[in-house]
């Protein structure tokens, strides 16, 4: 008994049973919603402004014959939110390339460069306009947060950018770079998962996709079933949350009156052991 | 296999690192660990040679077309060199930025004069101690060197260039604060005027305001200290609890697409 306890402890942390079985769960939801949208189920997904405001910045950079910025946040190549940035820079690329407009993406990481230079040169491809590829226009500024968010700002002044995008992740210099932005009277569109960034993107930008909006974004535009599917999958998952929510509420109220271990024991099935 | 290969090392390496966090045994949370940081390591080192070389060919390429701007192009490349070349150089011929000074005391019972050693840094004109010299002094019954201590200069270049750009540009957001505030505060609509109203309690809860206007107490303390908890505990909290569930979810569908391959970013977005 004690070996199969120290083997237990050795090869599995039992206090993040509670983490395993809920990522098993919000898991499957997602992978039941992308298997139902494999076989061809419609799928419906409300209007995300942030989104459809992409085109509107794309028309607008391309009457005024002016460049585009796109800023992918502070984060590395494994950062989720800067792989969500990717998955709109593919998109926005895509529909600039079908118009003679630059697309600037100053980069703070070299990782994220490389690909974001790939991404954009297949899009302009996919688009059929290869040829309007500029390699320069995706390039490597500095890998530290102030100097960088210097330089974009410096490079919102001299190329006056007709649209910004700020999507991914960002800390303090998220409202240096909105502002900047603001001053030289671009349209603004910004998304960041950074809970703590999204009241200044609020007031400095047109649209701001909030946390979740971010990671919608690619099934949003591709409108490809599978990402649709996701979608659904992560919506039911916060079902299952906001259930969990009201029932810990409701437990904990009942229990300030008539206190059972029951309730104790709800509460301690979320509580996470960390790490 | 040009793309299969690439996808199969994100999905094993993402399902390695899932993997760590449930199993703390040695071999997991040490060796595996250890490899998969210093691959990452050695991809970073790859990496950082490809951006100086783009920051080299897009900084070139602008000074050559004489483009605009392209002064700008020139202090970047000699500051980068300039900051590449001291990362070289030998600590010892850095800049003295500090001396140990020495405080000689009264006295004591017995008569004797106690030297006290002490270490002072000495703030010159931006680190640089002109006077700096080696001398020996007596301490009780030894002679003690007074020794100048340099630092490298890449630490000085750090410490009174690098640093003190950051901190000004950090200091900038003040303003910018100030002008997002102001926009975000003018009342247009129901929902700016409960923000500004939220923001003013806010503020003024924020700082000791009670000490010179008596606005009473609630709970043992002052009441807009009190209304701004209230605020900060509830409605913000909600709100930013809400975005952060959500953040999750997206984060956990994001990292199941991209382990089953149904996203590819990483690929640069070709098949």
């Amino acid at each position: 008994m004690n070996v199969l306890a120290t083997i237990d402890a050795t090869w599995f942390d039992l206090d993040k049973l509670n983490v395993l079985v809920a990522l098993v769960i919000l898991s499957a939801l997602i992978l039941y919603f992308i298997y139902h949208a494999r076989r061809g189920k419609a799928l419906f997904v409300r209007r995300i402004p942030g989104l459809e405001s992409v085109e509107e910045a794309i028309g607008r950079a391309t009457e005024l014959g002016k460049p585009m910025l796109y800023v992918s946040g502070i984060g590395g190549a494994g950062d989720v939110a800067t792989i969500a940035a990717m998955n709109i820079l593919g998109y926005v690329a895509e529909q600039v390339a079908h118009y003679d407009t630059d697309l600037l993406v100053p980069c703070i990481d070299p990782v994220v460069m490389t690909i974001e230079q790939e991404l954009v040169k297949n899009s302009y491809t996919r688009a059929g306009r290869p040829e309007n590829y500029k390699e320069d226009n995706v390039c490597y500024l500095t890998g530290e947060q102030f100097p960088y968010a210097m330089a974009v700002s410096g490079m919102m002044v001299r190329e006056k950018p007709a649209a910004n995008f700020f999507m991914g992740s960002f800390a303090a210099e998220s409202l240096i770079l909105a502002e900047a932005g603001a001053a030289t009277g671009a349209i603004q569109i910004a998304g960041t998962s950074a809970e703590h960034q999204v009241p200044f993107f609020i007031v400095a930008c047109d649209y701001t996709l909030i946390g979740e909006e971010l990671f919608a974004a690619s099934a949003y535009l591709s409108r490809e079933p599978l990402l649709l599917g996701c979608l659904k999958g992560q919506d039911y998952a916060k079902l299952v949350i906001i259930v969990a929510l009201l029932a810990g509420i409701a437990l904990l109220t009942v229990d300030a009156c008539l206190p059972s271990e029951f309730s104790q024991w709800f509460v301690q099935l979320f509580a996470s052991a960390g790490g | 296999m040009r793309a299969k290969l690439p996808m199969l090392i994100c999905m094993v390496t993402g399902a390695l690192l899932l993997l760590q966090f449930f199993v703390p045994h040695p071999f997991v949370q040490d060796t595996l660990l250890e490899w998969i940081s210093n691959s990452a390591m050695i991809v970073g080192v790859f990496a950082l040679a490809i951006g100086l070389a783009s920051l080299l060919h897009m900084h070139g390429n602008k000074i050559k077309r004489r483009l605009p701007g392209w002064g700008f192009s020139v202090i970047t490349l000699v500051t980068a060199a300039f900051v590449a070349t001291i990362g070289l150089l030998k600590p010892a011929w850095g800049p003295t930025v500090a001396r140990e000074q020495y405080v000689q005391c009264e006295p004591d019972l017995h008569g004797s004069i106690r030297t006290t050693r002490v270490v002072r840094v000495v703030h010159t004109l931006f680190g640089f101690d002109p006077q700096s010299s080696t001398t020996n002094v007596l301490i009780g019954a030894a002679i003690m060197p007074v020794r100048a201590n340099r630092t490298p200069l890449y630490s000085w270049y750090f410490t009174y260039v690098h640093s003190a750009l950051v901190s000004t540009t950090f200091c900038l957001l003040a303003f910018y604060m100030l002008t997002a505030a102001y926009r975000a505060m003018r009342i247009k609509s129901w929902e700016a005027a409960l923000l500004m109203v939220a923001a003013v309690i806010v503020i003024i809860g924020q700082v000791p305001a009670d000490q010179f206007v008596p606005l009473g107490h609630i709970n043992g303390v002052s009441t807009f200290e009190w209304l701004k908890q209230l605020i900060m505990d509830y409605p913000n909290s909600a709100a930013k609890r809400s975005i952060i569930i959500g953040v999750a979810l997206g984060g956990l569908a994001t990292g199941i697409k991209i382990l089953t391959g149904i996203e590819r970013p990483y690929l640069g977005g070709g098949d």
